[in-house]
C-alpha cells in the first residue's frame, strides 16, 4: 500500500523562519513513519549560507543590509544560495526508512527523483548531477543540501524559477574584483533556469503544482495537505529567536 | 591534486598567517586559514624544538571552511580544536585517526584533501 506523507505548502517567511521550520520539523520526526514535503519561499530575498561556509568570505553583508537582503547560515552543508525567484523545497523522512540508503549520494539521487519528475512535468527533461546538482542540458537548474540529525534526514533545496545572476554577484564576494565580469558571464553559461528554457516566466501554481505531483511520484507516496502542528511552530520561534536569528549562529565561521 | 591558489601570507605577533584555497578536482572546495608558529623564526630567542616538531612548523590556530558536507557537520570545531597545537609533522596522523575513530562522513572532499590544503597553507 502507497504510503502517505504530509505536503505543507508555507508559503513566504523571512530566511531565519525557514531554515527554523525545516530544523523543527526535523527535530520532532523522530518515531515518524511517513515524512514531510514542503514547498516554500523567501520573502524579503535571502542568501543563504553552508555549514561550513565562512560568512565574511562569501557574502556582502553591508550590500545585504543596505538592499534588504536577508542573510542566513543553514544546518547543511554545500555553497552560498541566492533565493530570488525560485521554489524552495524541504523533505524530512526517518533515516531509516526503506527508500533510505545509507550511501549519502545514492539518497540525493533518490530524493532529487522528485525535482527530476516535476520538471518533466514541465516539460523539462534533466538528470540528477553528483554531487548535489539537477542539471538540464548539461546546467544547473537546482542545487541540494542534506544533513542527517537525531535520526532523521532533511534534504532542502532550490528550484529556479528565473536567475539573476548580476544581483547574484553584487550580494557574494568574489576573490578578485577584476575577475567580477568574467565570472558572472561563467555562470550564466553553467546555471539555467524554468523560464530561461520554457521561454518566459511560469506561473507560480503551476511549478509548484508540477513539483508536488513530481515528488509524489519520484519518492513513490501520497501527499496530503497538512499544517504544521502547533509543537512545530512552537519549536520554530525558539529556534529563529535562538539560533538562525542570532549574529552568534551567522556569524559563526 | 586539484588546482590550488590563493596563496598568501601576513604576520600576526610574530607567527606567520597562512591561506589556502583548493578546489578538490569533481569535488568541493576548501579554505583553509592559519596561523602558525615557525622555529625558524623563534629559534634565536627560545627553544622551540619540542613544540614545533621535525618539521619545524606549529598550528597556533585553523579554521577549515568551504562549499563541501560533513556528517556530522559538528565534527569540524572538534577537528579544528584537535589540530590547534600540532606538529605539522603530526597533522595528517590526527585527521586521518579522527576521521576513523568519529566514524564521519565526508563528501565532495576526504581526509588527504584536508590534509594537503593545510601543509600547503602551512609551508608554502
Amino acid at each position: 500500500m502507497t504510503e502517505t506523507w504530509r505536503l505543507l505548502r508555507t508559503g513566504s517567511m523571512d530566511a531565519a523562519s525557514n531554515m527554523a521550520l525545516d530544523e523543527a520539523v526535523l527535530r520532532l520526526n523522530k518515531g515518524k513513519k511517513e515524512g514531510t514535503v514542503r514547498f516554500y519561499s523567501w520573502e524579503p530575498k535571502a542568501i543563504s549560507i553552508g555549514y561550513f561556509q565562512g560568512i565574511n568570505e562569501e557574502v556582502d553583508v553591508e550590500k545585504c543590509e543596505e538592499l534588504g537582503v536577508d542573510v542566513v547560515r543553514r544546518i547543511t552543508g554545500g555553497g552560498a544560495v541566492y533565493h530570488d525567484d525560485e521554489l524552495t523545497y524541504s523533505v524530512i523522512v526517518d533515516e531509516n526508512h526503506p527508500s533510505i540508503s545509507r550511501n549519502i549520494l545514492e539518497s540525493y539521487d533518490h530524493l532529487c527523483s522528485g525535482i527530476v519528475k516535476g520538471l518533466e512535468r514541465l516539460g523539462i527533461d534533466s538528470e540528477f548531477k553528483p554531487i548535489n546538482d539537477i542539471i538540464t542540458s548539461g546546467k544547473k537548474i537546482s542545487g541540494n543540501a542534506q544533513t542527517r540529525r537525531m535520526g532523521s534526514v532533511l534534504q532542502h533545496g532550490t528550484i529556479l524559477r528565473s536567475v539573476d545572476v548580476r544581483t547574484m554577484f553584487d550580494l557574494l564576494l568574489v576573490p578578485d574584483e577584476k575577475i567580477r565580469d568574467k565570472m558572472i558571464t561563467a555562470v550564466e553559461e553553467r546555471v539555467t533556469s524554468i523560464s530561461n528554457i520554457l521561454g518566459g516566466s511560469q506561473p507560480d501554481d503551476r511549478v509548484t503544482e508540477a513539483m508536488v505531483a513530481g515528488f509524489s511520484e519520484g519518492l513513490g507516496v501520497e501527499l496530503e495537505p497538512g499544517e504544521p502542528t502547533s509543537e512545530e511552530l512552537e519549536l520554530m520561534e525558539k529556534i529563529r529567536r535562538e539560533k538562525y536569528g542570532t549574529r552568534e549562529w551567522n556569524f559563526k565561521r | 591534486m586539484g588546482q590550488g591558489n590563493g596563496i598568501s601570507r601576513d604576520r600576526a605577533g610574530g607567527n606567520i598567517i597562512g591561506r589556502y584555497i583548493y578546489k578538490v578536482p569533481e569535488g568541493k572546495l576548501i579554505k583553509v586559514w592559519v596561523e602558525v608558529l615557525r622555529e625558524s623564526e623563534m629559534s634565536d630567542r627560545l627553544d622551540m624544538s619540542g613544540i614545533t616538531g621535525a618539521s619545524g612548523h606549529t598550528l597556533v590556530d585553523i579554521r577549515l571552511t568551504g562549499d563541501f558536507f560533513i556528517h556530522p557537520e559538528e565534527w569540524i570545531a572538534d577537528l579544528e580544536d584537535e589540530l590547534r597545537g600540532a606538529a605539522l609533522d603530526v597533522v595528517p596522523d590526527i585527521i586521518r585517526r579522527k576521521v576513523e575513530e568519529d566514524n564521519v562522513l565526508l563528501v565532495g572532499i576526504n581526509q588527504d584533501d584536508i590534509i594537503h590544503a593545510i601543509e600547503q597553507a602551512m609551508t608554502k
